[in-house]
């Protein structure tokens, strides 16, 4: 497999707030140190709860925010450090929707003008233009008279379509998806998370896709990586990390998913400690931890445990057999 | 645990909660009939738009202008609550009636700590006024039975010193202080972490056992259904399209609807990357609703008879009502389309 997006030791700090008396708060660490690849035709999804650094890590690769440290490559080159100029043609190659279909569209331009700004950089005449308008509306499943309307005249899903057509127009290799159906209604995300599955296989797209929900990453990832607190705790084949997880926090993740079965029980989750509380040293997980030991207050690295599988636990082969009889059942 | 479960603690009858907007008459709420009974949950599920919520608020009696409760009768205990006056009603809630919201966020004053909230919630209903340490008392008990650790400590927390998860455990605590006989749960997760999600649940479950509370939860997540209710209605634009236990609702629907719901969540026990049966088109208008059927222009089953009359909630099984004509079987996948969407 070939590399597409290549990230090593990524790290973003977002500096403390100054108190009233002048003391500094520590940094928060959005994302603390990652390295990871992105392969070429493939869905890299990154799960994670809020505070995980899920989003923080896209907006880092599309240089929406800079990075404190750390390297990203595209196909070999490394972006972090390039002049906007220099970066110019990465931006066509690399392109993002949002999970806001509300506040991600200018209010005040049509749909044909929000696509037709994407179409800008491949100096199209206007005819072109006008015939590519035509094809991205239909390749995202949109009525091409609609092409004069402003986006408060869709709906939620209509708009979301709009972002991606937005996003297509540039003709881009790479697609970070953040969050992007998490605003819509369950038939509504249907469709799109179908149009995100035929376009990668129509364009060859590649997708980083980025979700709290595991079941629906999942569905559209062939990688995942579980992120906590600004770390990968775990990355692996999607079947894997629901099947094999590797990382106590990734089996938390998957026990407290409610399964639409009504023959299931509820599993029992009064064991898993409350909210993320701050962190130590050592284990990012280890106040939540039921396995954590001493040896958690150094910090474990992202090995790989089985081919392919990643963790980042010093016990990971160590831990019980995982079996979730709710997925065998019914 | 519950009592007898013959009679329902809280009924709705054919409840129609209109909004009278500038461009005309929405139904959000159009001839709903719902149950709750003492220690069962029953869970209404739908989309955004579907009139859930808005069944909600007409059972508190909390719907603001221009939206008005236009006809139905919400019976607590047989007492029609659409009687009473204001004053009356206000004694209800809180002491039989309690709610919480999805945002705990925005429901809680910032000003005061927690401990408020909760001291007014216990003495609010008592003919005697309570000694203020014996409110606090209280207070830091219902904290306890709500699982917030170190009680004493954080009652005189303030709720921006809170996570969350642990606002909306204060939030449970001040609905179930009085022991209401009926809890409404709006979307009581949908701002929180999944993990979070899984504990305040468990929690609400464990309350709900021990007091008796019937509960009608409002939520568009069918896996939340399927673990913490025992009946379920579905409702679109602004009707219930089908009813029935939970066992019936996810493994015997016959409402097409209800089917095209099911089948379009991504699940973790179905094949990754293949493409998710979907419900084509989107929600009617509910300004311009079709004559007939509501569901008819998204519906693979739809006949002549659909387009034009309304078909009414029947019995399709024992304790399982349906509003179909066709009432289909249902299939794992998803059935050809031939509405025109």
């Amino acid at each position: 497999m070939e590399a597409l997006i290549e990230i090593t030791d990524l790290v973003k700090h977002f500096p403390g707030r100054s108190t009233l008396l002048g003391k500094t708060s520590p940094p928060v660490k959005a994302v603390d140190g990652l390295t990871f690849t992105v392969y070429k035709g493939e869905t890299l999804g990154l799960v994670g709860e809020s505070g995980s650094g899920k989003s923080t890590t896209g907006r880092l690769i599309i240089r929406l925010i800079e990075p404190t440290s750390g390297s990203c490559k595209y196909e070999g080159k490394e972006l972090f450090g390039l002049s906007r100029a220099e970066m110019l043609p990465y931006r066509q190659k690399m392109q993002i929707v949002f999970q806001d279909p509300y506040g991600s569209l200018n209010p005040r331009m049509t749909v044909s003008n929000i696509i037709r700004e994407g179409l800008e950089p491949r100096k199209l005449t206007e005819q072109e233009q006008e015939t590519e308008i035509t094809r991205l509306l239909e390749v995202v499943g949109l009525r091409t008279s609609h092409r004069n309307r402003y986006p408060h005249e869709f709906s939620g899903g209509q708009r979301q379509r709009i972002g991606i057509a937005r996003a297509l127009a540039v003709n881009p290799e790479f697609l970070i998806a953040d969050e992007p159906v998490s605003a819509l209604d369950v038939s509504i995300q249907a469709q799109v998370l179908n149009l995100l599955l035929e376009l990668q296989q129509k364009l060859g797209l590649t997708i980083l896709f980025i979700a709290h929900d595991l079941a629906v990453v999942r569905h559209m990832s062939d990688r995942i990586a579980v992120m906590y607190l600004g770390k990968i705790v775990e990355l692996a084949d999607s079947e894997a990390i629901y099947l094999d997880p590797l990382h106590p926090y990734t089996r938390t993740l998957l026990r407290a998913i409610p399964i639409p079965n009504p023959d299931i029980r509820p599993p029992d989750t009064s064991a898993d400690p409350g909210a993320q509380s701050g962190r130590g040293e050592g284990c990012v997980f280890r106040n939540r931890c039921p396995h954590s030991t001493d040896k958690c207050s150094i910090e474990p690295p992202l090995l790989e445990v089985k081919p392919g599988h990643f963790s980042a636990c010093h016990y990971a082969v160590e831990l019980p057999d995982y079996h979730d009889e709710r997925l065998t059942t019914g | 645990m519950p009592q007898s479960v013959t009679e329902p603690v809280l009924q709705i009858k054919n409840l129609r909660t209109h909004f009278f907007t500038d461009q005309g008459v929405v139904p959000a709420v159009d001839g709903v009939d719902l149950e709750v009974y003492p220690g069962q949950t029953l869970g209404v599920v739908g989309e955004s738009g579907c009139g859930k919520s808005v069944t909600g608020m007409s059972a508190m009696r909390l719907v603001a202008p221009p939206g008005r409760i236009v006809d139905g009768e919400i019976l607590l205990r047989g007492e029609n609550l659409l009687k009473l006056s204001e004053v009356e009603m206000s004694h209800r809630r809180g002491k039989d009636l309690g709610m919480i919201f999805q945002e705990p966020m925005t429901s809680l004053d910032p000003l005061y700590p927690i401990c408020d909230p909760l001291m007014e919630a216990v003495q609010a209903h008592r003919k005697e006024k309570m000694p203020k340490a014996d409110a606090m008392a209280e207070a830091v008990r219902l904290l306890a039975s709500v699982g917030i650790p170190d009680p004493e400590r954080r009652a005189r927390s303030y709720p921006h010193e809170m996570s969350g998860g642990m606002r909306q455990r204060i939030m449970i605590a001040v609905a179930l202080s009085c022991r209401p006989a009926v809890l409404i749960a709006d979307e009581p997760t949908t701002a929180l972490d999944v993990t979070v999600q899984a504990q305040i649940l468990s929690l609400l479950r464990d309350l709900q056992s021990e007091t008796g509370t019937g509960i009608l939860m409002i939520t568009h997540n069918l896996g939340l259904v399927a673990e913490n209710c025992h009946t379920v209605a579905v409702m679109y634009a602004g009707k219930v399209v089908e009813k029935a236990s939970v066992q019936d609702i996810f493994k015997r629907p016959r409402h097409p609807y209800t089917q095209g719901l099911l089948r379009a969540v991504p699940r973790l026990d179905h094949p990754a990357k293949q493409p998710l049966p979907t419900i084509p088109g989107m929600v009617p208008n509910p300004l311009r609703l079709p004559v007939g059927c509501r569901f008819q222009t998204r519906c693979a089953f739809v006949t002549d008879r659909c387009r034009q009359e309304q078909p009414p909630l029947e019995a399709v099984g024992t304790g399982h009502l349906a509003a179909c004509f066709v009432q289909p079987e249902y299939t794992a996948s998803a059935p050809a389309h031939k509405g025109g969407a």
